[in-house]
């Protein structure tokens, strides 16, 4: 019995050993994984924000779609903060270190954001929102100014 | 026989006609500047955000603003009315002769950072609003910081010989041919809201490449990214339309939904969404008429481990 149980002791120990590797390995592996993820998440992003804006300058007859790019809006800035985990800090990435460095400062700026987003989803007056519009495009800047690389050194550019 | 020792009656006649006299309308470049029209050329020019050091929450207008250049760092000047640290002991004259000459009060060339080749352009009653303007500025004390230029780069008698090669002052002429829309486009935007002295890349002596006029530059002013604002479909916004740049100069939103980076969200927060919505569309309608000149901007790549 002591010695079946001394055995398991051992292989549960040289698998955790084993395992601990694996976990370092895998996290590096999906680091690029997880960068990709959060740049689609952008994506979506500017998808609604775009959006919002062919409305806002062309005057389009979709009034009642503005609250549904707003509560897309409002819920996607709920996830920024939980979309830049340790580890991704580096590769195809134009993440600033701040982002990490400065944790209260980027929760905020999503907050903001996410708070005009609700505001506009909230409005029924087609004028009032067209003002709404312009003030949520404002609070990209938000993250965008202290958080993100500028142009010139995205990692965008290729030789 | 001396005014005052006329009788009362005399006097008084004698006072009247001096004082229609002072009251008789003169030529019309005389009238009284505008300092709410200068507050709107201003925010046509961009809103001045060269002299602020917004980076560093520095006080409005006061300078300071640190601007390198392949030449060295420039430090941007304090032009609030603070008589001894900014332009409170200049002339009207002294404003004058700076924005149209590049000059300062003292006589010396001043570095084309400051894009007087663009506000050389402007005309005698917006130059004379926009300083009346500046005079109600709130005053800050705050000195000069001395630029930091490698030699020669600093020595400021060579900038004649730079004007000389690259600089002559004109004023703007409208084109007959074109509409009035148009030229007001043309107008703003060579000589006040200077768009092409951020958007075209720089000769070695650090002069506008004319052939390039506003086909955008990878290492702009302060080495940011300019893009190309010429109409060309594949490296230019010939895909805009009239509305997406509208829109643009009024929100700093572009049509991918992203929005404009550092100093274009600068000018556009605190300038140009403030101008009318009839000069942002002259703006763009002079824009979308400019030849398509086919210049892909890019930047090097960024180098392995860079922050």
């Amino acid at each position: 019995m002591k010695h079946v149980h001394r055995l398991a002791i051992a292989a549960a120990l040289a698998l955790a050993f084993v395992f601990s590797f694996s976990v370092g390995s895998a996290l590096a592996q999906d680091s690029a994984a997880l960068i990709k993820y959060r740049q689609r998440v952008m994506r979506a992003l500017s998808g609604h924000m775009g959006a919002l804006g062919e409305y806002a300058k062309n005057n389009l007859p979709y009034d009642g779609h503005v609250a549904v790019h707003a509560r897309g809006l409002a819920e996607l800035s709920k996830l920024l903060p939980e979309i830049f985990p340790k580890g991704t800090e580096n590769g195809k990435t134009d993440a600033l270190p701040d982002i990490w460095a400065k944790p209260a400062d980027f929760r905020k700026a999503a907050e903001n954001m996410g708070d005009e987003a609700a505001k506009l989803a909230g409005m029924s007056d087609a004028m009032g929102a067209k003002a709404q519009i312009k003030e949520l495009g404002k609070s990209c800047g938000g993250c965008h100014k202290k958080f993100r690389q500028p142009k010139e050194k995205s990692y965008k550019n290729k030789k | 026989m001396h005014p005052f020792r006329l009788p009362p009656a005399r006097r008084a006649w004698w006072l009247a006609f001096v004082l229609l006299l002072a009251a008789a309308p003169g030529p019309a470049a005389a009238a009284e500047p505008d300092p709410q029209r200068g507050a709107y050329i201003f925010r046509a020019s961009g809103g001045c955000t060269c002299h602020t050091d917004l980076k560093n929450g520095g006080p409005t207008l006061a300078g300071g603003r640190a601007m390198p250049t392949p030449f060295g760092v420039l430090y941007a000047t304090n032009i609030t009315p603070h008589r001894q640290t900014g332009l409170g002991a200049w002339s009207e004259a002294d404003f004058i002769r700076a924005m149209r000459r590049g000059i300062g009060a003292g006589g010396e060339h001043l570095f084309p950072a400051f894009p007087y080749t663009a506000f050389a352009g402007m005309t005698e009653r917006d130059l004379r609003d926009l300083w009346a303007y500046l005079r109600t500025v709130p005053p800050v004390e705050r000195a000069n910081r001395p630029d930091e230029l490698w030699p020669p780069f600093g020595w400021r008698f060579l900038l004649g010989f730079w004007k000389w090669l690259n600089f002559a002052p004109r004023p703007f002429e409208p084109d007959p041919a074109r509409s009035a829309e148009w030229n007001r486009g043309a107008y703003l935007s060579r000589h006040v809201a200077h768009c092409a002295e951020c958007h075209t890349p720089r000769d070695l002596s650090g002069a506008l490449r004319p052939e390039l006029r506003n086909a955008g530059t990878p290492s702009g002013p302060e080495g940011a990214l300019a893009p190309n604002i010429t109409p060309d479909p594949e490296t230019g916004v010939g895909n805009w339309s009239l509305t997406d740049m509208t829109w643009f100069l009024e929100t700093a939103l572009k049509p991918n939904g992203d929005d404009a980076q550092s100093l274009m969200g600068e000018v556009i927060e605190h300038g140009y969404r403030h101008m009318t919505p009839a000069d942002r569309k002259a703006i763009a309608v002079y824009y979308r008429s400019l030849p398509p000149i086919r210049n892909k901007v890019q930047a090097p790549p960024r180098s392995e481990g860079a922050p």
